[in-house]
């Protein structure tokens, strides 16, 4: 019996586990009790690991041949077909008519790998789904931090004594997190803010249901408060912040009474939670995609920050304004992808990092790209106008996922060349691909993963591969060897040559992790960047900011203030209520692809579309538990739903569970202006009762 | 006596109790389990300490059997025939075999050995799941 240690890859916390095997058989798994993450503990997901293995199907490629029939060809000849075409269309309509979309559950070697072949060789764009989840909080993190970092070490929730979740719900979302909150030895006072009554508001000690979309109203207008009280750090603010007059001045305008017509929240119970605030020792203010996923989300995300910094509560254990990410290695994909900035950050056109850079990987620094991907949405944008021809999408469903999803539908019948390397071939994205690659999930693979917390993990395989299985790492060179690429990659076979180069990559920058050991990662407790070489561990848990030195020029973190938007689609007499959608339980995960292999997942997931009304708008449509609604978008289009009667929504508000096809078939085509994130979270929409069901 | 409680109008389905359960017992699956009922609400699974246990009353062997004082029914492996008559007579159907040898009996020990009792009460983050003293029925 052998005991293998690795990461869960479904969230952002990368909880590590244990697993049991005989042979090739694995006989249990139990949370690994000693790992910073989640110590002993874990969600189904993650206990259900070695249950994603059924639903496979052969592990040959499947090619869509010229009479459309769907044909299991050899790897050789995959990989030859698809290099062929990939250079058919770039020699007919140029280089950037193929595209790609990766995810953050590849691990970071895999996406630097996929970065270096299909940025640097190919020259084409390639983002990332975590454009959909976590765009904003980079954005926001690089205007006011300097670089993208997170400052948190996830202890911090043991050491507040005010905690605050802003469009975050833990206890579904972050189930190891919500344990640490509510187990943390600290006495805390909990509040939630989110228009939704949430499975974690019921939990809180207050709950602040706001209006939706009125987030960014009321986190001016607390700051507005606590800035009118003097319930600020004047020392932390003059020594480590820059910007305040400007903001202290432009939120003025942010009266209570003024608040309260927006988001719905009293003078009084906004003045209460400020008082909270100032009274508390250690604040921490915690958001995910309630926060991200909106239509100006950075400026949002950028006024929690403001929060933190003018009271002090940052760099200080038990505080920070931190954002939680949503896959496991999302900040793999962030510093290692070579979509927004180069590998380890660093702008395409700052020749400094570009010469360094280059050195580390050993080649001209002309081969670099020159240039940001275009964002998610340009890319379905640019099938759809015709100017993209070849899509290469890798672990990721963007037929289910994407917001407005009918509008990648559409794009996919555009193409010429669609490529879906996955475990399954049978997702919504899967069945509609040209050249199916299959390829083994996480307990089959190597490589690292970056955390919500910056802790780089190990994952390694538990079992082995059967012959033909590959994995994506092998995908990636094999279509490399067949463009003809296989001398220029020569550095990059394996996981661990990959992670070597990115460790150089990262040198001197605020995320070096050239004190890290791609062995020794193996077993361990993980390490948090950043760690460069020759440099003390330091704690297992750490966070950053300490010192008050940020990475911006002048060292000092960033107020930054935008007026508030027009909503540009506010509710109407056509569509009076608005469409939220979050998680819905705690096994499914995103599309259902893995989760859906799990019998205790499925046996608790309701089959169908169901969405979440008040019983004061049900009474007012005639509408009972489990009758069938139709819920009609501003986007156009309608989708069916089951009907689930709950107060945890108001009689203006609906709330969809982002598991099911239909949800973003209703969502909108609307950005955030800066970080290009989808605003998932609200939609204008109208309902209409379909029949009642009495039995589903 | 005491019993696990579960009041269904709170539960939300999220297995924090299956996954405790499993954590507990460093065990391959867990001893309850949470499904949807025909109204698509989460109906949690769980061994109810019968006070008259079907699964000690079927058992040949006296592997499964239920302590006088706490009113508790366990199974000891090493006396198991493994014949599946406490699987079949359980009346709510939450008996089974462990997935992988299908040797052991997953029957719930009310975390006998655990300092803070049940973990599937302590893990409940909507505290849907509680101990609760019952009386003894005649």
């Amino acid at each position: 019996m052998k005991t293998i240690q690795t990461t869960c890859n479904y969230c952002a916390l990368g909880c590590n586990l244990d697993f049991y095997v005989e042979g090739e058989k694995i006989t249990r798994v139990n949370p690994t009790k000693d790992y910073p993450v989640n110590r002993g503990f874990a969600c189904i997901k993650g206990l259900s690991l070695d249950k994603q293995i059924n639903r496979r199907r052969s592990p040959l490629p499947i090619i869509t041949n010229q009479r459309g029939e769907r044909e299991q060809v050899s790897w050789n000849r995959a990989f030859a077909y698809t290099a062929h075409q990939i250079q058919e269309l770039q020699a007919a309509y140029g280089a950037e008519s193929v595209a790609a979309i990766s995810t953050g559950q590849l691990t970071l070697e895999e996406m630097a790998l996929l970065g270096h072949l299909g940025r640097n060789h190919l020259k084409i764009n390639i983002d990332g789904n975590t454009r959909l989840c976590m765009a904003t909080s980079v954005v926001a993190h690089k205007q006011a931090f300097g670089f993208d970092a997170p400052p948190y070490t996830l202890a911090d929730f043991e050491y507040s004594d005010t905690i605050l979740f802003i469009g975050a719900n833990p206890v579904v979302a972050h189930p190891v997190v919500w344990d640490r909150v509510r187990f943390s030895k600290t006495p805390h006072t909990l509040i939630v803010i989110d228009p939704r009554r949430s499975e974690t508001a019921r939990n809180a000690d207050e709950w602040f249901g706001i209006t939706p979309k009125s987030d960014l109203v009321f986190l001016y207008a607390l700051a507005a408060l606590l800035i009118d009280k003097g319930w600020i750090d004047r020392g932390y603010i003059e020594a480590h912040t820059e910007g305040f007059a400007e903001f202290k001045e432009a939120v003025r305008m942010f009266t209570p009474q003024y608040a309260e017509k927006i988001t719905g929240i009293a003078p009084g119970r906004l003045e209460g939670l400020a008082k909270t605030i100032h009274e508390g020792r250690a604040v921490s203010f915690w958001w995910t995609m309630g926060v991200n996923q909106g239509y100006e989300a950075v400026r949002t995300a950028q006024a929690i920050i403001a929060l933190a910094l003018m009271t002090g509560n940052i760099g200080r254990p038990g505080t920070g304004a931190n954002s939680l990410t949503g896959q496991v290695d999302a900040m793999g994909s962030r510093l290692f992808s070579n979509t927004a900035g180069l590998y380890g950050g660093g702008d395409f056109d700052n020749p400094k990092r570009r010469e360094a850079v280059a050195k580390a990987l050993h080649c001209d620094e002309s081969l670099l790209a020159v240039k940001p991907t275009i964002p998610y949405n340009a890319i379905i944008e640019n099938i759809n106008a015709g100017t993209i021809k070849g899509l290469w999408i890798l672990c990721t469903n963007p037929r289910h996922s994407w917001v407005n999803n009918e509008t990648f539908r559409s794009a996919v019948e555009k193409l010429e060349l669609f490529i879906v390397q996955d475990i399954y071939p049978d997702t919504d994205s899967a069945r509609l691909s040209t050249v199916f690659l299959p390829v083994v999930p996480g307990i089959q693979k190597e490589g690292t993963m970056i955390n919500t917390e910056r802790r780089l993990s190990a994952l390694r395989p538990v079992i082995g591969k059967m012959p033909d299985e590959k994995n994506d790492l092998e995908v990636l060179l094999g279509i490399g060897d067949a463009l003809g690429l296989q001398q220029e990659l020569a550095l990059w076979r394996t996981s661990k040559d990959i992670f070597n180069l990115m460790k150089e990559c990262s040198r001197y920058m605020p995320c070096d992790i050239t004190g890290v050991d791609y062995d020794a990662l193996s077993g361990s407790q993980g390490m948090q960047w950043p760690c460069p070489e020759g440099a003390a561990a330091g704690d297992i848990e750490r966070r950053l900011f300490e010192d008050g030195a940020y990475y911006t020029p002048s060292k000092k973190a960033k107020f930054i203030f935008e007026k508030p938007l027009e909503n540009p689609t506010p509710r109407s007499a056509e569509f009076p209520l608005y469409l939220n959608t979050g998680r819905g339980t705690v096994g499914q995960w995103h599309t259902q692809t893995r989760t859906r292999e799990v019998a205790y997942v499925a046996d608790v997931s309701i089959e169908k579309a169901h969405a979440f009304i008040s019983p004061g708008l049900a009474k007012a449509h005639h509408i009972a538990e489990n009758d069938v609604i139709e819920i009609t978008s501003h986007n156009g289009q309608s989708a069916r739903f089951y009907a689930r009667v709950s107060d945890s929504v108001d009689d203006i508000q609906i709330f969809a569970p982002l598991h099911y096809i239909e949800t973003n078939k209703l969502t909108l085509s609307m950005y955030d202006s800066y970080s290009k994130e989808p605003s998932f979270k609200y939609t204008p929409v109208a309902v209409r009762k379909v029949e009642a069901v009495c039995n589903v | 006596m005491q019993r696990i409680a579960i009041d269904r109008t709170k539960c939300i389905g999220c297995l924090t109790c299956v996954s405790a359960c499993i954590v507990s017992h460093d065990a391959p699956d867990s001893r309850n389990r949470v499904v949807i009922d025909s109204l698509n609400k989460a109906a949690p699974i769980f061994c109810r300490h019968c006070s008259r246990p079907e699964c000690v009353y079927t058992c040949m062997t006296g592997a499964m059997s239920r302590d006088s004082a706490t009113g508790f029914s366990t199974h000891n492996p090493a006396q198991c025939a493994q014949c599946g008559m406490c699987i079949m007579a359980c009346p709510y159907g939450v008996l089974k075999q462990d997935r992988m040898g299908a040797e052991l009996i997953m029957k719930c020990d009310m975390c006998l050995k655990r300092i803070n009792g049940p973990a599937c009460v302590e893990k409940c983050p909507m505290r849907a799941i509680t101990l609760a003293e019952v009386e003894e029925q005649p």
